[in-house]
């Protein structure tokens, strides 16, 4: 839990580049209440880590480092999208045997409105037979 | 039947009597008549000519009227036609118009005597010849009687037999029964026709002869013929006596068997209207019966149906919740699905970042100390850029102690 102020005040001291903080103070002006959420917080730390990124890449460019041919780099870029790729796999199957219990459920549900509507039919019979 | 008593205008009918029996009787007693014989027969002694039932002639009665009959002339005996009503059978009632002057019944007997006295001595041959024709009167009359008598004792026993067939077949013989009776009568009638032909034959010969014998008297033959009717009279009165108890009898005898064929008939139809009463009450009864399984049957089945469709509703409506709960839960299930997967997708790009982020620290920190051994020193702007990096690593650290 992080209130606004407290997210302003180490904004504060970080000092960021305008842009940075031009896109942190938004998402905080988007949050209502004096409280941040969770996605706030999340987009939050996603800002930072790319502000991270892009200086490390700025610095790295300085001394000469050539990030985008490390080997441990492009194993953890490999590393990344096969987790990636796993959860997508795995929340697809879990939606797919939703789709398939939704589809159960709606058929089941046809069964018993279908029923339903045969006994209506018995009472309207038998209540035309009373008469 | 004997001949005891000749001269009793009676009819002693004894139903006990046999057919062949009284045949023999008559046959013997009237068969063969001899001069001054006269015509009798032995009848029951309470019953005559006289007999208070014979009181009013109706069509077909036996007439004789002495009064108007002469010598020679047939007597007027009108034919026996009796109709005896199926059902109802009155007694026949005849009524016997006799002469009350100049024939008297005690007078009979005497001029009878004294006309066979006369004619015996004086006539000797016209005699024997009125003799003849006498015994034929008398065996006609004795036929008469045989056959009233006949037709008294037959007649029980083709009302019998009628009677029988209508016990036997309730429904509709009764009308067979009737015909068997109607045909009875005809055949005693037709026998007291075939007498009196007989009877008229015979007088118009007697006629005769007494024409005869008066001429040869020298006596009028009305006076003859009067006596002669006389004892025609007698001996028809005699005859139509007889037949008219015997009628009376066959009546009564028809009668009484009418009466048993009725009360038969009368049994029956009551036995078939109390069966058809009963069978109509069981049937009513298994209406009822019926009617009741039948209603007992519906209500249970109705019962049965509602009981069933009570918890073909109860079991409808709680499927419809459990889908409805089971719709929900599988909405929130791929709701925590997607929102866990994004959850992990967003943790992994995040530690993806770490890590190159790292990685490329860690590159820059060991290229930098390349070029501290080799004593150069790195650009300011990489210096800047570092520290730009260092606080925005800075942020994210202070972040990381946040909890979400």
């Amino acid at each position: 839990m992080l209130k606004k102020i407290e997210m302003l005040e180490l904004l504060r001291t970080l000092e960021f580049d305008s842009e940075a903080m031009t896109r942190i103070l938004a998402i905080i002006d988007g949050v209502e209440g004096d409280i941040l959420d969770a996605d706030a917080l999340h987009d939050i730390k996603t800002i930072l880590l790319e502000e991270e990124e892009k200086a490390l890449d700025d610095a790295a460019a300085e001394v000469g480092v050539d990030v985008t041919k490390d080997p441990a780099i492009k194993a953890a870029q490999a590393e990344y999208k096969a987790e990636v790729e796993d959860i997508r796999s795995e929340y697809e199957s879990d939606m797919r045997e939703i789709d398939d219990a939704m589809d159960k459920l709606e058929l089941a549900d046809s069964e018993l409105t279908h029923v339903t509507e045969v006994i209506q039919i018995i009472e309207i019979t038998e209540s035309i037979k009373a008469s | 039947m004997s001949t005891e008593n000749p001269t009793d205008n009676s009819l002693d009918f004894d139903p006990n009597v046999s057919y062949a029996e009284a045949q023999a009787a008559l046959t013997d007693s009237y068969g063969a008549g001899t001069q001054g014989e006269t015509a009798a027969v032995d009848m029951d002694p309470t019953v005559t000519h006289e007999s208070p039932q014979v009181e009013q002639g109706t069509e077909g009665d036996v007439v004789v009227d002495p009064e108007t009959a002469d010598a020679g002339e047939a007597v007027p005996v009108q034919s026996v036609d009796i109709e005896l009503p199926i059902g109802e059978i009155e007694p026949a009632q005849i009524e016997i118009l006799r002469s009350s002057g100049e024939v008297e019944r005690n007078e009979e007997a005497s001029g009878i005597e004294e006309f066979k006295t006369g004619v015996k001595q004086r006539f000797g041959g016209m005699l024997s010849r009125a003799g003849d024709l006498w015994s034929k009167v008398k065996g006609a009359t004795a036929n008469a009687a045989w056959m009233g008598a006949y037709g008294a004792y037959k007649a029980p026993s083709v009302i019998a037999e009628g009677v029988a067939a209508g016990f036997s077949a309730v429904a509709d013989t009764s009308e067979r029964a009737a015909e068997k009776i109607i045909s009875g009568v005809e055949g005693v009638r037709d026998s007291g026709r075939a007498f009196v032909t007989d009877a008229r034959e015979a007088a118009g010969e007697v006629g005769g002869a007494i024409k005869e014998a008066a001429a040869d008297m020298g006596r009028d033959a009305a006076f003859v013929g009067r006596k002669v009717v006389g004892g025609i009279e007698t001996a028809a009165l005699v005859g139509v006596g007889a037949g008219i108890l015997a009628s009376e009898m066959g009546g009564k005898a028809i009668n009484a068997s009418l009466e048993l064929g009725k009360r038969g008939l009368d049994a029956g139809e009551q036995f078939i209207r109390s069966s058809i009463e009963t069978a109509k009450q069981k049937k009513e009864q298994a209406l009822q019966k019926m009617a009741a399984m039948k209603a007992s049957s519906i209500a249970a089945a109705t019962s049965v149906t509602h009981a069933a469709e009570s918890k073909t509703v109860e079991a409808v409506n709680g499927g419809k919740e459990m889908i409805a709960n089971a719709v929900t839960s599988v909405a929130e299930a791929a709701t925590a699905l997607k929102e866990r997967a994004e959850s992990r997708a967003k943790s992994a790009w995040e530690t993806l970042k770490n890590k190159g982020n790292m990685i490329k620290r860690g590159l820059i920190m060991a290229k930098v100390g390349y070029h501290e051994s080799q004593g150069k020193r790195i650009s300011d702007k990489a210096g800047l850029a570092f520290a730009k990096a260092n606080k925005a690593r800075a942020g994210l650290a202070a972040l990381a102690t946040t909890p979400a």
